[in-house]
Formats: C-alpha cells, sequence, structure tokens
C-alpha cells in the first residue's frame, strides 16, 4: 500500500467507571495503519471499543497512551479535514438541509452566496433537491442521513468517519445508502473508515476489514477482501463473500463470545447487552 | 442566597435607596424580578446542548464564533424564549405591586389613588388596562418564539 495516513501506535484509553471509580480499560495497546485513499471497516463486539478508536481517529479523545498520528502530525483536535458521521446523524435541527449542509462552508469563511451554490452542489450529489429549506425533523431516516453525508462531504474531507451510520435505517434503505456511499467513495477518492457490526456490510463495502478484540479492544486481525470491483449487490451471491463471510463470522464470533463470558464474570447481576447476537446476523 | 427573597420584599429597600419620586425603585424592582427566570432558564438552555451537536459543529470546523452564535445560541433559545416569557409576566405583576406601593407614576400609582378616593370604576378600568397589556406583551413573545423556535429531533 501506499504511505500511510493514519498511523497509530500502541493506542491505549479508559473511562472510570461513574459509579465506583474503578478505571476501566478500553482500548489496550491497539496499532493500526490506515493508507490514504482505503475503504475500511472496523467491526469488532459491541462494547470493544470501537466508536472510542473512532473518537480518537477524529480528535475528540486524547489517548492514555500511544499515539495516533494523521499525515506524521499527532491528531489533537477536531477538525474538518477528518469529518465524523455519527450515528445519530448529529444535524442541527434548529437549521434547514441547506443551513446544515453550509455550516461547513460558512466555517471555511465562503462568502453567503457563493456558499449557497457549494452547498446545492453537495444536496444534489445525495439527491436531496428540492428538500433544501426543510427542518430536518422532517425528513425520512434515510434523508437525513443523506444530509449528514451531505454536510460532511461539504467538509471537503480527506478522511470521512462513520460511525454506525446505518444503525437506525431499515434493510432496503441500508442497501442503497450502502451503494450511494460506495458511488461517492469511487467519485469523490477519500478515505472512508467505517464502524460497524454488520458484517455483510463490512465485506460488501470496504476493501479492508478490521476485526476488534473483546474489550479492551485491540486489532485481532486484518482481513482485506479481495471481491470483484466495482461492487454491486451481486458480489453478494459470489463463492468468495460466503468464505469471507464464514471465516470473519468465526473470528467475531469467538470475541462476541469472550464478551459475553466477561460480562457474566463482572457483573453477574446484570444481563448482558442483547447487541452482540445481531453482530453476527 | 438572593433568589429565594421575592421581588416584592425588595420594595421597602428600594424606597430607601431610591425613593419613591420617579420611577427608579420600580425600575429596580422589575430587574430583580426579571433577571432569575431570565439567567436560570438561559443557564439551563446552556447546560441542555447535546454533546453531539457540539462534536457535530466542531468535526465540522466551527470555531468559537461559529459554536456560540450558530450551535450554543439557537440551541438554547427555546430555553431562553420561555425564560423571557415568565420574565416578562413576573416583572409585569411586580411592577404594578412596586407602583402601589412606592410609585407616584404609572398604572398602579393609579389604582391606589382611585382607590383612595373611593372611584371604583377607575380602579377597575385600571385593572382591564393592566390585564390587556400583559395578555399584549405576552402574544408577542408567543410571535418570537413561533419565529425562532425549533423542535427536537425524535
Amino acid at each position: 500500500m501506499t504511505d500511510s495516513l493514519f498511523s497509530i501506535k500502541g493506542l491505549s484509553k479508559s473511562f472510570r467507571d461513574p459509579r465506583s471509580g474503578v478505571p476501566l480499560p478500553v482500548l489496550n495497546d491497539l496499532s493500526l495503519e490506515i493508507a490514504s485513499g482505503e475503504f475500511i471497516s472496523i467491526i469488532g463486539p459491541s462494547g470493544c471499543g470501537k466508536t472510542t478508536l473512532l473518537y480518537h481517529l477524529g480528535g475528540f479523545l486524547k489517548p492514555d497512551a500511544g499515539s495516533v498520528r494523521y499525515k506524521g502530525a499527532p491528531v489533537l483536535d477536531p477538525h474538518p479535514e477528518r469529518t465524523v458521521i455519527f450515528q445519530e446523524y448529529g444535524l442541527f435541527p434548529w437549521k434547514t438541509v441547506l443551513g446544515n449542509v453550509e455550516f461547513p462552508i460558512k466555517a471555511r469563511g465562503v462568502p453567503c452566496r457563493e456558499r449557497r451554490e457549494i452547498a446545492r452542489k453537495y444536496i444534489n450529489m445525495v439527491h436531496l433537491n428540492g428538500f433544501e429549506n426543510t427542518c430536518p425533523q422532517q425528513l425520512s431516516g434515510g434523508m437525513k442521513q443523506r444530509a449528514g453525508i451531505a454536510r460532511a462531504l461539504a467538509c471537503q474531507p480527506e478522511v470521512v468517519l462513520m460511525d454506525e451510520p446505518f444503525a437506525s435505517l431499515d434493510n432496503i434503505t441500508r442497501e442503497i445508502m450502502q451503494e450511494e456511499i460506495l458511488r461517492l467513495w469511487s467519485e469523490v477518492g477519500k478515505t472512508f473508515i467505517l464502524i460497524t457490526h454488520h458484517l455483510e456490510e463490512a465485506i460488501f463495502m470496504s476493501r479492508r476489514v478490521i476485526v476488534m478484540s473483546a474489550r479492551p479492544g485491540r486489532v485481532k486481525e486484518s482481513v482485506e477482501i479481495d471481491l470483484p470491483e466495482p461492487r454491486s449487490p451481486e458480489v453478494k451471491a459470489h463463492p468468495r463473500f460466503a468464505a469471507l463471510k464464514k471465516h470473519l463470522t468465526h473470528s467475531l464470533r469467538e470475541e462476541v463470545e469472550k464478551t459475553i463470558a466477561l460480562a457474566k464474570r463482572l457483573e453477574p447481576d446484570e444481563e448482558p447487552s442483547g447487541e452482540p447476537e445481531t453482530a453476527v446476523s | 442566597m438572593l433568589r429565594p427573597i421575592p421581588p416584592i420584599a425588595w420594595i421597602p429597600l428600594a424606597v430607601l435607596w431610591f425613593g419613591v419620586r420617579g420611577d427608579r425603585a420600580s425600575n429596580f424592582i422589575t430587574f430583580v424580578a426579571a433577571f432569575f427566570p431570565l439567567f436560570l432558564h438561559t443557564f439551563s438552555g446552556i447546560r441542555h446542548i447535546e454533546e453531539l451537536h457540539l462534536n457535530a459543529a466542531r468535526s465540522l470546523g466551527a470555531g468559537r464564533r461559529m459554536l456560540l452564535l450558530d450551535v450554543a445560541l439557537p440551541s438554547a433559545l427555546p430555553f431562553i424564549i420561555t425564560g423571557l416569557r415568565i420574565s416578562l409576566g413576573f416583572a409585569w405583576m411586580c411592577v404594578i405591586a412596586a407602583e402601589l406601593i412606592a410609585s407616584n407614576s404609572g398604572l398602579g400609582y393609579m389604582i391606589e389613588i382611585n382607590r383612595s378616593m373611593l372611584n371604583t370604576a377607575n380602579v377597575i378600568c385600571g385593572m382591564i388596562t393592566i390585564g390587556a397589556v400583559g395578555y399584549l406583551m405576552n402574544a408577542g413573545i408567543l410571535l418570537v418564539e413561533r419565529r425562532f423556535s425549533w423542535k427536537p429531533l425524535q
């Protein structure tokens, strides 16, 4: 691969339990290199620190130990070059779609009229034209996600970090959005990093899948996805797809089982989270 | 410390400080009445800004100015407007009370004078005026609220 965009070395992070004050290690000695222009997915059992890792890449959290470097310089603050699409979209409900998409352009200091034009270009890109003056709460889930994507692209990012962006969409919308993201990825040629617990989604969309271990998270394995390009829904019927899925299911299942065992040992009176089961479906 | 003291209880002190002549005593009472509801609502509005919105704004490149004007202020605005409504009602109530006791002008003073002259018609006329003005002010704020408020996402 080409030289790396993100270089994570020995990253560790723990959070204090709000009740007992005991530090809870979430990431432990995680190292990962991400090359420019990659589409990479990070999967792992719930609670393994996927989101924590993403927040480190975005610059929202500071590592306890180790380093996160972006283009050779340590990541200290959030920056529009490494923009994040959050699970709950994070659209501003007091702004219209246009206002939301204009936000990062305004932050760059572009004058009002030009701003509008640039924002319209991104809105057209995600096929939301006609909804410029609609408020986010009047949009459907898929349209909110599109608006969120348009807003992220309006940052002119080098890296798009996505934290389970399709989690609250129905299956069909989800598939359509996956294809749209892939189309945008090939159009803009940027690096996309996707956090998901949906295995098929990870295989279908990415060129590389990172499996994280049970908490405290580290990279368990990195799997190159050598499926035919460009990706279309037909690759899901490809024999290689099934083989990769089998391998990754097995790998992920091990970690989910560890997570459940850990939860049982730590908190016998609390039910283990129901989420890991959906992870392997 | 100062908040549990009802604004009306400030009237005697205001009279001592500012005298009965002119509007200064009732201005002071109005300020005391209006300050806390607005302050506390603004405060809790700022506290209720969602972390998600702040994070999103920061990752979109917002500087301090945009965080304040494009995120914090509009996000807190529904709270601020509610605070404004409560402050206004409260201040209106207290300004009349202050005028009844510690003023030589205003609607409250007019009612008080007419009471001492046993002119019931004028007293009732003053009360109706107070009600009408209060109603109109509230309607004005509702108009502002409808213009600027947003509904949260489900």
